[in-house]
């Protein structure tokens, strides 16, 4: 499917056009807010916000190779929304995935899969925020900056904590005997 | 390729093999939704170029002067005067808030969420928050009367605040606090607020600790690191702007206002860990980290003027890719002690804390040789001890001498989650 034409297409108000954009793009959203807000109904909630504010304010949108990344902001924004706004939960959903395919090598899997989602359950939604964006959804940090409305100084800064800090956790299981890295300081690249 | 790039590689891979999943279920539900929604016409929707600050102009009125009102107003200012100072002169002194003080207690978090209140002559200690929460991160005020720490509860921490003897347990703030909103945590000079990092607001904001006031944001787009209030009245902090070129240093008055750049960093000139400016106890200095020659792995201190003027100049000049970090000024101000990091070899080597004095004298290594996981430490109040705990699990507090750099032990039952030494009033 050609996305530009869908963009056009939604723009000026085909709604099948906007549900092939949505067929398009939910997966990758859906594990997006899954990452920032680590709450599957908050993920959704934040989903389906942002595909209806995306469906609401589309006309407005002025190049539609620019949907991509509207749509990340849209998503990631409501993330950050609800992780500010909601109760309090008494658990905090892992991500898991409990049904990996059988022909792959489970246990080493979701050892790995267990160590990341430790990792990112250290970070607070802000960090795991410029994560997802930039690393889950491939955005360049100028994007990830203006998505998130933060300079870039301090997209780099978060993402250099997430990264040493995701790294310690991972790492150090992955190499026994030899000592974590530091958080903070030491080297850098 | 080394096994930390190789992650970062491998990171986005990993985390697609983590969270992707099919087609979410609720997809029909959004596809239902919509179609029964209209758009917003183009016209409603103004190209996002207008500035997302709002400017709010004061008003200047012209008013003529109620003498009367001054004059019964200065009377009873000055009657009140009169009555507070037989109050204060009653009540224990308190140290100021920077500089030398009298050493007090040694308050230390265990691993298992408790606080104590230890004797570091002794090593006997008291106990001052034990209870099924999980408390961490204890620190005195500056006055030496109360002792904030955090509380961990679900979603983050509580910031609570209790006199110094662990009575009148209060949380104080609205949401709780997250991880990365524990840096830079720190009293205000006049020990009736805290001041907090939000990095998911990305500003920072006061906590009242009587509770009578609401949380009040000071800076936008902006993180403070320890020691941001400037000596000796603290009427000033210091704080960090990141841009998109870079990040600068600001002062500002205390309650946030007349901000105004101080130094500006190019990105290439900013180590990973930031600037973490930190004042002189006398507040005429300012020391910084700064890449030498744009090298990421070497960090040094630099010291400049508190006003900006004049060049800085780097603390040390040991030798070797060195990144210097943690800056911590002593009591009187005549040394600096810090952490640091050998990167010569390529692989980055903890060394002993290092110790240098302001007046040009030899450079110190301070206590024992440490693990991978770095290490917390910090001066006494009265400036002749360097205290330290490494951050290996296991391990105890160390007092070391700075003028030699040896150490003895100080081992408090099951130290593990910050400490914090009381000011006393000399």
């Amino acid at each position: 499917m050609d996305q530009h034409g869908l963009v056009e297409r939604a723009k000026r108000g085909d709604h099948d056009a906007f549900a092939d954009l949505v067929d398009l793009t939910i997966a990758r959203l859906d594990a997006t807010a899954r990452l920032v807000l680590r709450d599957r109904d908050l993920a959704r909630d934040a989903v389906q916000e942002a595909l209806i504010r995306a469906w609401r304010d589309l006309p407005g949108l002025r190049d539609p190779d620019r949907f991509d990344a509207w749509l990340h902001r849209l998503t990631v924004n409501a993330c950050l929304d609800l992780a500010r706004h909601r109760r309090r939960r008494p658990v905090e959903v892992e991500l898991i995935p409990t049904d990996a395919p059988a022909t792959r090598d489970l246990s080493h899997d979701l050892a790995q899969h267990d160590l990341l989602d430790r990792a990112l359950r250290d970070l607070d939604p802000a960090h795991r925020a410029v994560v997802a964006l930039h690393y889950l959804l491939g955005m360049p940090l100028q994007e990830v900056a203006g998505a998130l409305d933060i300079p870039i100084g301090t997209v780099k800064s978060r993402l250099h904590y997430s990264l040493a800090s995701m790294r310690a956790t991972v790492l150090a299981d992955r190499e026994p005997g030899q000592a974590p890295e530091p958080v903070r300081g030491g080297q850098l690249a | 390729m080394t096994s930390r790039s190789r992650f970062e590689q491998e990171l986005p891979d990993l985390l697609a093999d983590l969270l992707i999943e099919p087609i979410p279920y609720y997809r029909d539900s959004v596809v239902q939704q919509t179609a029964h929604m209209r758009q917003r016409p183009a016209w409603t929707l103004p190209e996002r170029w207008i500035p997302m600050s709002v400017i709010t102009l004061g008003r200047m009125t012209g008013r003529t002067v109620p003498w009367r009102t001054v004059g019964l107003l200065a009377l009873l200012a000055a009657l009140l005067a009169v009555g507070l100072a037989a109050y204060v002169g009653s009540r224990p002194r308190v140290p100021a808030p920077f500089g030398l003080a009298a050493n007090g207690s040694f308050a230390y978090a265990t691993s298992a969420g408790d606080i104590y209140a230890g004797d570091p002559i002794t090593g006997k200690s008291v106990a001052i928050a034990t209870g099924p929460e999980f408390d961490s991160a204890p620190m005195y005020s500056p006055d030496g009367r109360q002792l904030a720490f955090l509380r961990t509860t679900t979603g983050g921490y509580d910031l609570v605040v209790a006199a110094a003897d662990g009575s009148n347990v209060r949380a104080i703030g609205q949401a709780p606090l997250l991880e990365a909103d524990k840096w830079g945590i720190q009293w205000t000079p006049d020990s009736s607020g805290i001041v907090v990092n939000s990095f998911t607001n990305d500003d920072v904001r006061r906590y009242d600790v009587s509770g009578k006031t609401a949380p009040r944001i000071l800076v936008t787009n902006a993180h403070v690191d320890p020691g941001a209030f400037r000596p000796p009245l603290g009427d000033q902090f210091v704080f960090i702007r990141d841009s998109t070129d870079g990040s600068s240093l600001f002062v500002a008055d205390a309650d946030g206002s007349g901000p105004r750049e101080l130094l500006h960093f190019a990105t290439g000139d900013v180590a990973g860990d930031g600037l973490r400016p930190s004042w002189s106890p006398d507040g005429t200095r300012l020391a910084f980290l700064k890449l030498r020659g744009g090298d990421a792995n070497q960090a040094r201190i630099d010291i400049m003027a508190a006003d900006g003027t004049g060049s800085a100049h780097e603390l040390t000049n040991e030798p070797g890719l060195v990144y210097e970090n943690h800056i911590k000024w002593s009591p009187d101000g005549t040394r600096i002690a810090f952490q640091r990091w050998d990167n010569s070899s390529g692989q980055a080597r903890i060394m002993p804390l290092g110790i240098q004095p302001l007046d040009g004298g030899s450079l110190v290594d301070a206590g024992p040789d440490l693990g991978a996981y770095g290490t917390e430490f910090g001066w006494s109040p009265d400036g002749s001890i360097l205290w330290e705990i490494p951050g290996e699990p296991g391990s105890h507090h160390v007092l070391i001498d700075p003028q030699r750099g040896t150490w003895k032990d100080l081992v408090f039952p099951d130290p593990g989650g910050g400490s914090s030494w009381q000011r006393l009033a000399r």
